[in-house]
C-alpha cells in the first residue's frame, strides 16, 4: 500500500492535505455520488474547495483518482496501474457509451493511445506494459474553469 | 486460496456498492546450438549479436514507423523451428509474443500453474489494446546468439477471455497479424511482463489458469513462469540492447534499415563509449519536462510509431488524436534521469500528420516528425526519437560499464 506516496495534485487554489492515510478497495463511479473518504476508507488527497476535490483508492494494484464536485458527484476519474481497473465499475452508466465508441473506432495504424470522445463521455487509455493509464470524464459535468490538464 | 481472494473481491465490490449508490513461416534448422552446445548459430559475416531492424518495411500488414525483426522460435530442445519475420521490436514491453498462426508446424510446451496443473493463459495489456493467449515454453533464438528456453505468449483464441478480465481492460484484442505484425519482441528495460506483483496477487487480471477453455480464473504466477525478456536470459550479452536507427529527412523515406546489437560493453562491437545515462523507476518511467510540466511517467517506446504527449497543438480532423499544425513546429523538451541529475534537451519536430504521411501507402514510411496527443504526465518517446540515434537499453539488475539497469542511454 502506498501510504507514504506523495501525490502532487496541483489544484488551482487548493491547500493539499496529505494525512488521512487509508488504503481501500472502494471507489466511486463516474456520474454518481461519491462517499466521503472517511466512510469509504479512501485516501483523501485534497480538501474540498468551491470547485472540486480529489480522492484516491487503490484497487488490485491500480491507483484510482476520483474528481468530485461539491455536490458529491464524480465528474472525472483517472487511473494507472499494471492493468486497467474494472471499467464497468469506474464508468457505470457511461460504460455502454464507452463500448459503443470503442466499437466505432476506426482501425488505427500502429500503436497509439486510445482517445474516445462523444458529447456524453471522454475516455483515454495510454501508457505501456506494467504502467497503463486512463482518464474518463463527463464533459457536461466539468466545473467552470477546470482545465483537462488538471486531471493527473 | 482462490476462493479467499474471490471473497475479498466480493467485499470490495460490496463496499463500492454501499459507498456509491447512485505468417510467413519457414522452417529453420539451427542445429548448431542446441541447449548446452556453445557454438553460435550464425557463423556468417555479420556478428552473432547483431540483428537487422527493418523500419517501414514490415510486410503487407506493416505500418508507418514500425520497426521489426525476425526471430526463430523452436520447440523446446529440438530442431523443429520457425523463423518468424515482421515481429514488432518494442522497447515498451517485455517478452516475446507471437501469433499462433505464425508458428507454422512448430508446437510449444504449455506452461502450467503450480496449483492444479492447469494451462496458464495471459492477457497482456499495452497502452492500447491487449494480447490474449496461453503462455508456452519455447527455445528462442535472437540473431546468432545461443538459444534461450523461456516462456512466451502464443496469441490465439483457444481460451475464452473471462468477463472479469474484459472489465479490467482486456479489450481491443489483437486477433491476427493484420494488426501489423506476426508478434512482439519486448526488449525494454525490465525483465518480466508483470514481475513480483503477480507472484503474490491474483488481481490484476493478468495471468489466468484455465481448467477448461471457458473457465479461466486469475492466478498468481512465479516469475520463472512469467513471459520474460529473452535478452535477460542469454548466457552472455544479457545486460541490454543497443538500437541504432538511421536519420531521415523531414519528408521521410519509404523504408530504412537499422540494427539491434545485443549486450552493452560485452563484445568488441558494443562498447558504449561516452553516453548520458537516464535511470528509470521500477515501471520503466523517467521524467520529461515539457511546456512547463514535469511528466514523470515518460518512457521510450520503439513500438509507438509517433511521439505522443499532451499539448494543445491542432489535431487532425477525424478524432485520431494525431497533430496537424498548419506548418511544422520546432519544439524541445528536457529528458531527466529518475534517480540522478543527468539531463539533456531534445529538440523535436511535429509536422502536419495528414500532409507528411500522404506520400506513403499505409504499410510503409519512416517519418521523424509525426506526433499526437497522449496521457497526462506521460511523454511517449516513440520511434521518431530513435531515428538518427544509437540508444542503449540497460536491463534492470544487470550491470554494464555505464551503470546498473534499469536505464537507457545515448
Amino acid at each position: 500500500m502506498k501510504l507514504n506516496m506523495r501525490l502532487n495534485i496541483r489544484l488551482k487554489t487548493l491547500v493539499l492535505a496529505f494525512g488521512i492515510l487509508f488504503s481501500s478497495n472502494a471507489f466511486c463511479t463516474l456520474g454518481e455520488k461519491a462517499v466521503s473518504a472517511q466512510t469509504a476508507g479512501q485516501k483523501k488527497l485534497s480538501q474540498s474547495n468551491a470547485q472540486y476535490s480529489v480522492q484516491e483508492s487503490v484497487v488490485n494494484g491500480t491507483t484510482i483518482h476520483e474528481y468530485i464536485l461539491p455536490s458529491g458527484t464524480v465528474f472525472g476519474v483517472t487511473w494507472r496501474g499494471i492493468t486497467h481497473p474494472d471499467l464497468t465499475a469506474v464508468l457505470g452508466s457511461y460504460h455502454s457509451e464507452y463500448q459503443k465508441l470503442r466499437g466505432e473506432q476506426p482501425k488505427t495504424v500502429g500503436r497509439a493511445p486510445i482517445n474516445l470522445k462523444s458529447s456524453k463521455v471522454s475516455v483515454r487509455m495510454s501508457g505501456h506494459m506494467r504502467d497503463v493509464h486512463g482518464q474518463a470524464y463527463d464533459p457536461n459535468l466539468l466545473p467552470s474553469g477546470f482545465s483537462l490538464q488538471d486531471f493527473k | 486460496m482462490i476462493r479467499k481472494l474471490i471473497s475479498v473481491f466480493t467485499v470490495a465490490h460490496a463496499a463500492f456498492l454501499v459507498g456509491c449508490t447512485g505468417s510467413n513461416t519457414s522452417s529453420a534448422a539451427p542445429g548448431s546450438n542446441l541447449p548446452g552446445v556453445t557454438t553460435p548459430l550464425n557463423q556468417g559475416s555479420s556478428a552473432a549479436n547483431v540483428m537487422t531492424v527493418n523500419v517501414g518495411n514490415c510486410g503487407v500488414y506493416g505500418y508507418l514507423n514500425e520497426p521489426c525483426v525476425s526471430v526463430t522460435v523452436c520447440q523446446k530442445g529440438t530442431n523443429t523451428c520457425t523463423t518468424i519475420p515482421n515481429i514488432l521490436l518494442d522497447t515498451g514491453s517485455y517478452g516475446l509474443r507471437v501469433f499462433g498462426s505464425a508458428l507454422g508446424t512448430t508446437t510449444l510446451t504449455p506452461v502450467t500453474s503450480a496449483l492444479g496443473s492447469n494451462p496458464v493463459v495471459e492477457c497482456a495489456q499495452f497502452g492500447s489494446g491487449s494480447t490474449w493467449g496461453p503462455v508456452e515454453t519455447a527455445d528462442v533464438i535472437l540473431g546468432g546468439e545461443l538459444r534461450v528456453t523461456i516462456p512466451v505468449q502464443v496469441i490465439n483464441s483457444t481460451y475464452t477471455v473471462p468477463t472479469a478480465a474484459v472489465n479490467a481492460g482486456c479489450t481491443g484484442l489483437q486477433l491476427d497479424p493484420s494488426v501489423g505484425y506476426n508478434g512482439i519482441l519486448g526488449v525494454g528495460v525490465l525483465l518480466y511482463d508483470c514481475g513480483t506483483y503477480c507472484e503474490t496477487h491474483t488481481s490484476p487480471e493478468l495471468y489466468f489458469k484455465c481448467p477448461t477453455s471457458s473457465s479461466c480464473v486469475s492466478t498468481v504466477l512465479a516469475k520463472s513462469s512469467q513471459v520474460v525478456n529473452p535478452v535477460g536470459m542469454l548466457p552472455t550479452d544479457n545486460n541490454g540492447v543497443i538500437l541504432s536507427m538511421p536519420k531521415v529527412s523531414f519528408i521521410g523515406v519509404t523504408s530504412e534499415t537499422g540494427t539491434m546489437t545485443i549486450g552493452i560493453g560485452t563484445e568488441s562491437n558494443n562498447a558504449p563509449g561516452s553516453v548520458t545515462v537516464f535511470n528509470t523507476d521500477s515501471t520503466a518511467n523517467f521524467t520529461t519536462i515539457y511546456n512547463g510540466t514535469t511528466d514523470n511517467k515518460s518512457f521510450i517506446d520503439s513500438g509507438s510509431n509517433a511521439l505522443y504527449f499532451p499539448d494543445s497543438i491542432t489535431q487532425c480532423s477525424g478524432g485520431s488524436g494525431f497533430y496537424c499544425p498548419s506548418s511544422q513546429l520546432t519544439l524541445s523538451a528536457v529528458q531527466q534521469s529518475q534517480t540522478t541529475s543527468a539531463a539533456a534537451t531534445i529538440p523535436f519536430y511535429i509536422g502536419n500528420t495528414k500532409t507528411i504521411t500522404a506520400p506513403y501507402s499505409g504499410y510503409n514510411g519512416v517519418l521523424n516528425n509525426i506526433g499526437g496527443t497522449g496521457g497526462a504526465l506521460q511523454f511517449d518517446w516513440g520511434l521518431p526519437f530513435f531515428l538518427g540515434r544509437t540508444i542503449f537499453v540497460g536491463l534492470e539488475t544487470k550491470s554494464s560499464s555505464v551503470g546498473t539497469g534499469s536505464y537507457w542511454a545515448y
